[in-house]
């Protein structure tokens, strides 16, 4: 009982001293907005490195060109399934095409790949002249099972210097899902027949993903290298670094900043706290002459900062996931994801748990404690005539 | 007769600066009776207000000793000083201090939010204050919206919604016209034959009448 007449006085506080209330809370929400922003974009790219890295393949076979990656025969795909330890090789055609200013992958596999590949929700397996999309991007570009898709497939001749691209229409056979979106949210899957006619790479391919046994993988690895020595190999591991690298490199960054961020939050905190403050000192003051203990004065304290940092931490979470989602984080997703500008070309992938919300509330409720714990243990403590006078 | 209150050989002194001080009281001895009226009086500036708040437990003094209730307070920590006042004591102040922007009613029931009782209890005991005070029709305004006599007898009302064994009030009718203060010392007479003590300062005589018990303050000492 004495609680809640504690809690209702602690509501009133916040409601009396409105423009106070705001302010901090706008504060806190500043503060915490990029950090939440943060969290759920660390936890998305987590999570998407480690479905990717599942789901790729353990090593990846070009050809070198000039130091470059180039394309290799497809052929090779069947002479490396003889290695011992190679569970499966299969031939891929990459390329990267714009559809309607939207940046996504063509990837040409064979066609039970495919199947093992995605799981199609909607539809078929592609045959020659026909496609299949992520759910995403079937969703953003308004296709269905049956419609049709004009893809600008080929650079054939440079005139005025403008690319002359060659044009086809798609059917699309099938609609997939997939969990990652980094990766394949805005990819079209063919049959690779069907891809290798279109780019004329007689019997080239773009590379070849292997599967092997882990424990044999390094002999895989060597094996295949004899084979030829223009053969570069890549193994999942180094890609697995790679993204980690480049999150980590520029989450350092970003974790710099921030520590400098929270460091400047601190006086702000205090400031900003600090506004009417004579004014709740003395009521602090009224309340402990009327008989209020110092614990009860700190408990309702204690309650009004909770209060704050239950009201900012889901306003912050909220604005956060409408960065994130709605306006896929702009100017933020770039010190997390390498290679990418302020504006990222695809979804980014973005992860709100339980435990975004805990940690909102977590820090929001020390920086208020922060800001306000010395003031008001000072006026706990003194004694009432003290500060009323 | 018991007393209430003693001290013995009070001093109280303001440091002003590093080496200055303002010595608000000197050497006061007096004693309280339990269940009477004792007034305070004095010219402005003689020690009233200082010495009210020492009674109230409201600041320490410099020096000597104040006895409540037979415990020695000087001893007692601040949270024991809380809780003192807390379960014994109202206390008016001479300017109020009321909480601003807070309905008249939740002014009053705020010194029973310690004590544990339930929203409605407060709300009642309130109410019926209020309607004793003749301030039942302004008791969802706030102190803003209130005139200087009705703030007082706000305060009042919250000085004594914890039904307390001794009442400090400081100045309680210098705002209030004749016939309100009138009905606030009818109120305190009854108090009193409950047994209440009650201590008033006011610096002009016109409630000597009504006390058991005078003290004169003068620059901070008693005069006889
Ligand atoms: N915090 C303080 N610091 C310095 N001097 C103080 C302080 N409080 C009170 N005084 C001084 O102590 C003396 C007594 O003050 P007090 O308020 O007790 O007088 P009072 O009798 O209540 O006067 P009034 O009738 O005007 O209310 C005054 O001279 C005052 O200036
Ligand atoms: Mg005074």
């Amino acid at each position: 009982m004495k609680t809640m007449g504690i809690l209702t006085v602690a509501t009133a506080n916040l409601l009396r001293h409105r423009l106070r209330t705001f302010v901090v809370v706008i504060c806190l929400v500043v503060i915490i907005t990029p950090f939440v922003s943060a969290l759920a974009l660390l936890e998305g790219i987590k999570k998407e490195a480690l479905i990717s890295v599942q789901e790729g393949a353990d090593l990846y076979v070009t050809m070198d060109m000039y130091g470059r990656n180039g394309m290799i025969p497809m052929e090779v795909a069947d002479e490396i399934k003889k290695i011992n330890g190679v569970l499966k090789a299969v031939p891929r055609v990459i390329s990267r095409i714009y559809v309607e200013g939207r940046l996504c992958v063509l990837l040409g596999i064979p066609l039970d790949e495919i199947e093992e590949t995605v799981k199609i929700i909607d539809g078929k397996l592609p045959d020659d002249g026909e496609i299949v999309v992520g759910r995403a991007l079937a969703r953003a570009l308004g296709l269905e099972v049956g419609s049709n898709l004009s893809l600008g497939v080929r650079v054939t001749a440079i005139i005025d210097h403008s690319p002359f691209i060659m044009k086809r229409v798609y059917r699309v056979a099938g609609v997939f899902d997939s969990d990652t979106s980094i990766w394949s949210s805005d990819l079209i899957l063919m049959g690779i027949d069907d891809a290798i006619t279109i780019y004329e790479m007689e019997d080239f391919v773009s590379d070849i993903a292997v599967y092997a046994d882990p424990t044999k993988l390094q002999d895989v690895a060597d094996a295949i290298q004899q084979m030829n020595a223009y053969f570069r190999i890549q193994s999942k591991s180094i890609a697995k670094q790679y993204v980690k690298r480049g999150f980590n490199r520029k989450g350092g960054i970003f974790v710099l900043l921030y520590t400098f961020a929270f460091i400047l939050a601190i006086p702000v905190m205090l400031i900003v706290s600090g506004t009417g403050l004579t004014e709740r000192k003395k009521e602090m003051a009224i309340l402990k002459a009327t008989g209020w203990q110092t614990d009860e004065v700190l408990q309702m304290a204690f309650f009004e900062n909770t209060i704050i940092a239950l009201i900012s931490a889901p306003v912050s979470v909220l604005i956060s996931y409408i960065w994130l989602k709605l306006f896929n984080g702009a100017f933020i997703a770039q010190m997390f994801i390498a290679e990418i500008d302020s504006i990222a070309p695809f979804r980014i992938p973005v992860q709100f748990t339980f435990g975004t919300l805990l940690m909102a509330i977590f820090f929001s409720l020390i920086f208020t404690l922060v800001g306000s714990i010395y003031s008001t243990w000072r006026t706990a403590t003194t004694p009432p005539a003290e500060v009323l006078r | 007769m018991s007393k209430i209150i003693i001290c013995e050989d009070l001093y109280k002194s303001y440091p002003l600066g590093r080496s200055n001080e303002v010595v608000a009281l000197t050497g006061i001895n007096l004693s309280i009776e339990k269940g009477t009226i004792a007034l305070i009086t004095g010219p402005s500036g003689s020690g009233k207000t200082t010495l009210l708040s020492i009674l109230g437990t409201l600041e320490r003094p410099t020096k000597g000793r104040v006895i409540i209730n037979d415990r020695t307070v000087n001893e007692l920590s601040d949270a024991a000083l809380a809780r003192l006042r807390r379960d014994t004591m109202g206390f008016l102040f001479q300017d109020y201090n009321l909480i601003p922007r807070l309905p008249a009613w939740e002014n009053v029931t705020y010194p029973l939010i310690p004590l544990g009782v339930n929203t409605s209890e407060r709300k009642k005991r309130a109410l019926h204050l209020l309607e004793m005070l003749g301030l039942y029709h302004r008791h969802t305004h706030t102190p803003e919206q209130l005139s200087g006599g009705e703030r007082q007898r706000l305060s009042l009302a919250r000085a004594l919604v914890n039904d307390p064994e001794i009442l400090l009030l400081d100045e309680p009718t210098s705002n209030i016209d004749h016939k309100t203060a009138e009905r606030i010392m009818q109120l305190l007479r009854e108090l009193r034959e409950k047994g209440k003590s009650i201590i008033i300062s006011s610096h002009d005589g016109h409630l000597l009448s009504e006390a058991d018990q005078t003290f004169q303050l003068s620059g901070g000492r008693l005069v006889e």
